[in-house]
């Protein structure tokens, strides 16, 4: 981190907000103190990460698409809210706009938790071949380039493949991946997302998972009360509404939700698609991407051949775990786990 | 310099059909270019084996990090469903794996060479094999693995109650009772244990795996150097 060269530690109000709510590691100011806590002090090359409220919160520092997915998601609830609600409630059940508010709340949830929760990323520089004392030796053993493969309980021919990063300097699991965007590998990486503006791994692929199919349900639920708001004079009699016409310039918000909902649902909806498939197999999308289009001969050796086992494995039964570097605990200047160390050659 | 380490079944000369993966200890590796503890050693004809590796926990250049080495335990894919997402250590006897370097008789780690700083030996055995017994080894890291599959195994009911909970509370429940889930209670219980362990035993001291994400079992050992 670069502290400012200033000649006092700065005012409480000053660091409370750089070091505190919005925390690049970059930038933070001197403290009070003088002690850190390890999400301000993470000095590797390339890290893109902000912290928010003490470390507990991160984004990466990209084009904050994921403000806009979420203020779409709260705009169209609002919609809802303003020119639904009511008349559903009236008209056809008040369970209507309670189910909708309590679906988009676990949406929200899902989404906050999938977009700033760690996706568990491993610690760096726990695997060092060699001794950081010698400057001259930043060359890996030639072992360490290799591509490892390591018998599986279900397969032991093409079995599990173990990689060493050499960025991280770490003995990668199998199906963990170094993420170019955010600079660190992630135990189960599936994908990083522009949308949540997060990488999807191990620990947040669940609430991942259930925030698009929360979006598409919210959206779908949406659509047809809009729907069956528009249409109602079809079926029940309205003094002065005898044409579709008349029933949009009467409900304006109601079709404007309809059809709003209807563009921001197609992205979500389609991701679902694709995230149930790959579930059903108990596939990765990198996985998928980089090994089973383009090799007719890979076997997904982690598939569980049955389809509620692996669905479940995704959609329930992932445990959240912990993460491994613990970002609120004290920096400790020793701890290699945050200092620069050069990738090896 | 060092010579790739080249498991028998990556020589497809050798083969006639498709030989089965064997599992050998990945962290380990051949160095050619080292100073032999005696005449008698060639390093030309004699790669060493490097087991054990800076402990990167101490401070660096400082007393511990000088006298102390970290021997690692891999993990191991071929025990248990799910080895994605359940953490898993070798049970294997260290240094005679079905793919490490072995010499059939050898049972105690003898220093051959040394090289960065630590002494190794021609075999893949580490010095562990001096301080502790093969079966008292295999025990702790066999108790590790159980509470390790207990916090992780996805297919339990506590998981799946609390997993069930956190989605139709919206996360609350989560927020509420984060020191006391499931997995985290488990792993508490691990922390404890390698804590006993390390009290009771004064030639070895077990890192806590979660400081490397679970992705090997270090072990720290006096340096065989000295």
């Amino acid at each position: 981190m670069c502290t400012k060269q200033i000649a006092e530690p700065a005012p409480w109000f000053y660091w409370f907000l750089t070091n505190w709510l919005v925390a690049d590691p970059k930038y933070i100011v001197l403290n009070q103190s003088g002690s850190y806590k390890n999400y301000q002090a993470q000095k590797q090359e390339g890290l893109k990460f902000v912290y928010l409220v003490g470390g507990r919160l991160r984004v990466v520092k990209t084009l904050p698409i994921n403000v806009f997915v979420a203020s779409v998601l709260t705009g169209l609830a609002v919609l809802f809210w303003v020119f639904e609600a009511r008349w559903t409630w009236n008209h056809l059940s008040p369970a209507l706009p309670i189910v909708f508010s309590y679906l988009w709340l676990i949406t929200l949830a899902m989404f906050i938790k999938a977009a700033t929760s760690d996706p568990g990323i491993l610690p760096r520089n726990v695997h060092m071949p060699y001794d950081l004392r010698l400057p001259t030796n930043t060359t890996a053993p030639d072992e360490y380039f290799n591509a490892i493969s390591l018998p599986y309980l279900h397969d032991k021919f093409q079995g599990v493949t173990v990689k060493y990063c050499s960025t991280c300097h770490i003995w990668r699991p199998p199906r963990a991946s170094h993420c170019g965007v955010c600079n660190a590998c992630v135990v189960n990486h599936d994908h990083h997302c522009i949308y949540i503006n997060n990488c999807v791994g191990l620990r947040n692929y669940k609430y991942f998972l259930w925030f698009v199919l929360g979006a598409s349900a919210c959206g779908i639920m949406a659509i047809i009360t809009g729907l069956i708001h528009v249409f109602h004079y079809k079926t029940a009699a309205e003094f002065s509404i005898h044409t579709f016409g008349q029933s949009i310039s009467s409900y304006p918000g109601s079709f404007c939700l309809v059809i709003l909902s209807l563009m921001a649902i197609v992205y979500p909806f389609l991701v679902l698609l694709v995230h149930i498939l790959l579930t059903c197999q108990n596939l990765t999308t990198r996985e998928y991407l980089n090994f089973m289009r383009s090799n007719k001969d890979w076997k997904n050796v982690f598939d569980r051949h049955n389809l509620l086992k692996n669905l479940y494995i995704n959609w329930i039964g992932r445990a959240r775990g912990t993460s491994y570097l613990r970002l609120t605990d004290q920096y400790d200047p020793e701890d290699i786990r945050l200092q620069r160390v050069a990738p090896l050659e | 310099m060092s010579v790739p380490h080249q498991p028998p079944e990556i020589q497809p000369h050798l083969q006639s059909e498709p030989q089965p993966l064997q599992f050998f200890n990945y962290h380990e590796y051949l160095v050619n270019d080292y100073v032999p503890v005696s005449q008698s050693v060639n390093p030309k004809h004699q790669a060493i084996v490097v087991t054990n590796f800076p402990n990167i926990y101490a401070a660096l250049g400082s007393t511990m990090y000088k006298h102390t080495r970290i021997v690692r335990i891999p993990r191991t894919f071929d025990t248990v469903d799910n080895p994605d997402l359940v953490p898993q250590f070798s049970t294997l006897e260290l240094g005679k794996e079905p793919a490490a370097i072995i010499k059939h008789e050898e049972t105690h780690f003898e220093v051959a060479g040394s090289a960065n700083g630590s002494a190794f030996g021609a075999t893949s055995l580490t010095v562990l094999s001096n301080l502790v017994a093969p079966a008292e080894l295999v025990d702790i890291v066999s108790t590790i693995n159980t509470h390790l599959y207990a916090a992780f195994d996805p297919y339990g009911y506590a998981n799946a109650i609390e997993s069930v909970v956190d989605i139709l509370t919206a996360t609350l429940y989560s927020k509420v009772f984060n020191g006391r889930l499931h997995t985290k209670r488990h792993l508490q219980k691990l922390h404890a244990y390698i804590d006993h362990v390390n009290e009771t035993h004064d030639t070895f001291h077990v890192i806590q795996p979660r400081l490397n994400g679970y992705s090997s079992l270090d072990i720290r050992v006096a340096n065989p150097l000295g």
